[in-house]
């Protein structure tokens, strides 16, 4: 009996032994899948029609601040608000601070800065904008009547221990407006500059904004000294722009141009595309591009553009307005590309898709310039040359 | 015994797995029935022990214990490429009443549908001034299980009865894949079954020498089959799955996919099995098992372009020699089942592929313990051919069995210090 006791046990652990240790092997057989569900298809689409209209430009969320003339579009005039809490300002009201100067500074990253005491800063306390709503025709009939004039600037190159170039700037001394600045008695108190380019020659300059780079943001500095029983504490407290805007001026639109294909952020220039495109419903988007292609007379390269589908369809004629009409989807549907040798070759894989799975509808397209981009830049696109029409190329895979 | 039945549902349940063979494609994919040496295993014949079959409800009342039986196989498929598989095939509990009827529970894989298919062509197409490089594969996993419910009666000494009633359900994961430089599309397709079969037997014992039975199977309910198409993605990540993270379109951008009932029989087998069992020697017989397949179901592309044959017919002989244990005996020697067999199988696949098969078994058993416990071992071997568009392959098999009784539904007396 013992031994078949012995031999049940065995039999357990050897039955599970097998179990667990029995390597299987699975190996592809190779076999004739031509009948396989899956294909692959091409089309081009290239029924594509345009129309630009424009908007007043919005230059408030551009990084970079402008002044001089170029391509027909001048900027002479930029605008700067400081923050309005006043908690932080209310500190400088403190009787052991002794505030011993003030200046107003913008920065910018050309080596070449010579229109310092052409620009002229102005001061305002009940003059505001918005940076991202205010437009040019806010601005229409603007004057500096009500501005006070502080001076002309004074230019001031950086250069390392080696010589090499680190940064320029341009400055105010603002020591006069300090009483004005740092009272916090009025809540309805703005903080606002304007600086003024006088030239009218054909020098273009540009300056940081504040939406490119903080520590070089339009900002005023205070030189103070702070008074601690016996010890002086001689320090420096700084101010950054809290919105900051470029507002172009002369616009001279030819609106009636029909055949004016472009996009311009100066100009507020924009284009409505449509696409004829049908695709079937089940399909994958393998890849989907866009090709657009530059008139031949300009070269931008490196100009960045944004597709971003229209949510709403506009039925109108209008094609000059204050504020852009046309709604989009914006965020994650928006396509970006950059313009390279004149061609604008642009991935919509994602938004195709999203079509064909009934998520997004084909209602036309909004081509704008990215606020990235040189607001002086004009890109021009080809509809009317046979060999630079627009087209869609897509690759897509389908079931049966 | 319940927690040894416990463990082997459990065990039962992630082991489900077999090799990697051509007939895996074949329709539903290769049935259990068909994998081995018919005399040795699935045999409505006496072969588990003297009296009795595990495939044959009528001859369950000659037990005398109630019996848990065990199944653990493993195949090699060696065709083109060697594939090994191995998992549980069988599990059944069988409840004998009064010596002249028995009652059955059994679960086990009906088929077998793990595949993997590579195409034996690559190709390269043009478009848009680059050239694409395509590949595809295709993989099929899951099959069927069959939950059985037997029972057998002993009409008289010459005659016994019985039946079974197998519920056949699961489900297979489809994955078709075309490789686009090297990335991944993929469509999933997802088929769940139900279906319900009734097997019949009768035995008739004209002399302790001599015994013929008789078994007939038919569909209840044909096999039905809802199915479930996913969207086609890529699969970045290339790890087969749609992620919401990494492939494309994330599955949430996708609604859910429809399940659709296929209105198509794609499964309905009937068979005819008739056996002989002679006694030559002492405790040795010898056994003949001839049956007859047919599958009036009908797959259609609608359920799969790529697995699209079937089995539609199948003629089987099988003859084997067993000794059984002498259950009197004290003799060690005496307490060993030796089967051995021989197998032909003659099939035809749609469209009209003949396949030929044969096949070869050993077997042996060991019974211990005064309730007969049993331990099983069997091997099984062979090749099959194909007229048209496969290569010969061989297979082998080997499969573990353990088997555990125990007496039921007597009441034992107390003892009287108790």
């Amino acid at each position: 009996m013992k031994r078949y006791k012995f031999l049940i046990a065995y039999s357990w652990a050897a039955f599970f032994l097998v179990l667990l240790v029995w390597r299987c092997q699975e190996s592809p057989v190779y076999s004739d899948l031509s009948e396989s569900n899956i294909f692959l298809n091409d089309t081009s689409f290239r029924h594509i029609q345009a129309r630009s209209y424009w908007t007043s430009p919005e230059l408030g969320l551009a990084d970079r601040l402008y002044f001089g003339s170029k391509n027909n579009i001048s900027a002479f005039n930029n605008l700067f608000e400081m923050s309005k809490s006043s908690s932080s300002w209310s500190y400088f009201l403190d009787s052991n601070v002794v505030i011993d100067s003030a200046y107003f500074f913008i920065f910018s990253n050309d080596s070449i800065i010579s229109i310092d005491r052409n620009l002229d800063l102005y001061f305002s306390s009940d003059s505001h904008f918005s940076e991202s709503n205010s437009t040019n025709s806010d601005f229409d009939n603007f004057n500096l009547s009500e501005w006070n004039y502080n001076g002309f600037g004074n230019g001031n190159i950086e250069l390392d221990t080696l010589g090499d170039f680190i940064k320029s700037s341009v400055k105010w001394d603002i020591s006069n407006l300090i009483e004005t600045i740092i009272d916090t008695s009025d809540t309805n108190f703005f903080r606002s500059f304007l600086i003024k380019y006088n030239s009218t020659d054909s020098t273009f300059y540009t300056f940081y904004s504040r939406q490119a780079t903080s520590s070089l943001s339009p900002q005023i500095k205070f030189y103070y000294r702070f008074f601690d029983g016996d010890s002086i504490d001689t320090t420096t407290f700084t101010y950054y722009a809290s919105k900051d805007l470029t507002i172009i001026e002369g616009l001279n639109l030819n609106v009636a141009d029909t055949s004016d294909f472009g996009i311009s952020l100066g100009l507020g220039q924009r284009m409505l595309l449509d696409i004829d495109f049908s695709l079937p419903k089940g399909s994958l988007i393998k890849s989907a591009n866009l090709f657009l292609f530059q008139d031949t007379l300009y070269s931008n390269d490196g100009h960045k553009i944004i597709i971003d589908p229209i949510s709403s369809i506009l039925d109108t004629n209008i094609i000059y307005f204050d504020t852009d009409p046309y709604l989009t989807l914006g965020y994650p549907s928006a396509m970006y590309g950059t313009l390279y040798n004149d061609t604008l070759k642009l991935s919509m894989k994602e938004f195709l898709q999203s079509i064909i799975l009934d998520n997004d509808q084909n209602t036309g397209f909004k081509v704008l310039s990215s606020t990235a981009n040189d607001p002086f830049e004009k890109i021009k696109f080809s509809f009317n040359d046979d060999n630079l029409k627009p087209f869609l190329e897509v690759i897509y895979a389908k079931s049966n | 015994m319940l927690n040894q039945i416990r463990l082997f549902i459990l065990v039962f349940f992630i082991s489900i797995i077999s090799a990697n063979g051509t007939p895996n494609l074949i329709g539903i994919g290769s049935l259990k029935s068909m994998q081995t040496v018919q005399v040795i295993e699935y045999s409505i014949m006496p072969n588990f022990r003297y009296g009795v079959s595990l495939y044959n409800p009528a001859t369950w009342h000659n037990l005398k214990f109630t019996q848990l039986s065990m199944k653990y196989n493993g195949i090699k498929n060696s065709g083109s490429v060697m594939n090994i598989g191995s998992g549980l095939s069988k599990s059944i509990l069988i409840i004998p009443f009064k010596k002249n009827s028995a009652i059955g529970f059994s679960l086990e894989p009906y088929s077998d549908q793990n595949i993997s298919l590579r195409d034996s062509l690559t190709e390269a197409i043009f478009i848009f001034e680059d050239t694409l490089n395509l590949e595809r594969d295709y993989i099929r996993e899951g099959g069927l299980i069959s939950l059985q419910t037997g029972y057998g009666y002993k009409l008289n000494d010459k005659i016994s009865g019985g039946a079974n009633l197998s519920f056949v359900f699961g489900s297979t994961r489809a994955s078709e894949q075309l490789k686009i430089d090297q990335v991944s599309t993929i469509e999933k397709h997802r088929y769940n079954y139900s279906g319900v079969l009734f097997q019949g037997f009768t035995n008739f014992y004209f002399s302790p020498n001599l015994a013929v039975f008789l078994s007939i199977k038919m569909p209840v309910k044909s096999l039905e089959t809802i199915y479930q198409r996913y969207h086609l993605f890529e699969d970045l990540n290339g790890n087969g799955f749609h992620d919401n993270f990494g492939d494309f379109p994330s599955p949430i951008d996708i609604s859910a996919p429809k399940k659709e009932y296929l209105d198509e029989v794609i499964h309905s087998p009937s068979e005819i099995i008739i056996g002989l069992d002679r006694k030559l020697f002492n405790r040795t017989r010898f056994h003949s098992q001839f049956s007859k397949y047919s599958d009036k179901g009908v797959i259609q592309n609608t359920y799969n372009k790529v697995a699209n044959k079937m089995i539609k017919s199948s003629t089987n002989l099988s003859l084997g020699l067993i000794r059984f244990s002498n259950d009197l005996s004290t003799s060690f020697y005496d307490r060993f089942i030796f089967k051995m067999g021989f197998d032909y199988k003659n099939s035809i696949i749609t469209p009209k592929i003949p396949i030929r098969e044969f096949g070869y078994g050993l077997g042996i058993s060991f019974k211990f313990k005064s309730l007969n416990n049993q331990i099983d071992f069997s091997y099984s071997g062979g090749f099959r051919s194909y007229d048209d568009n496969y290569k010969s392959e061989s297979f082998q098999q080997l499969q573990v069995g353990l088997t555990i009784a125990d007496l039921w539904f007597v009441k034992r007396r107390q003892r009287r210090n108790e």
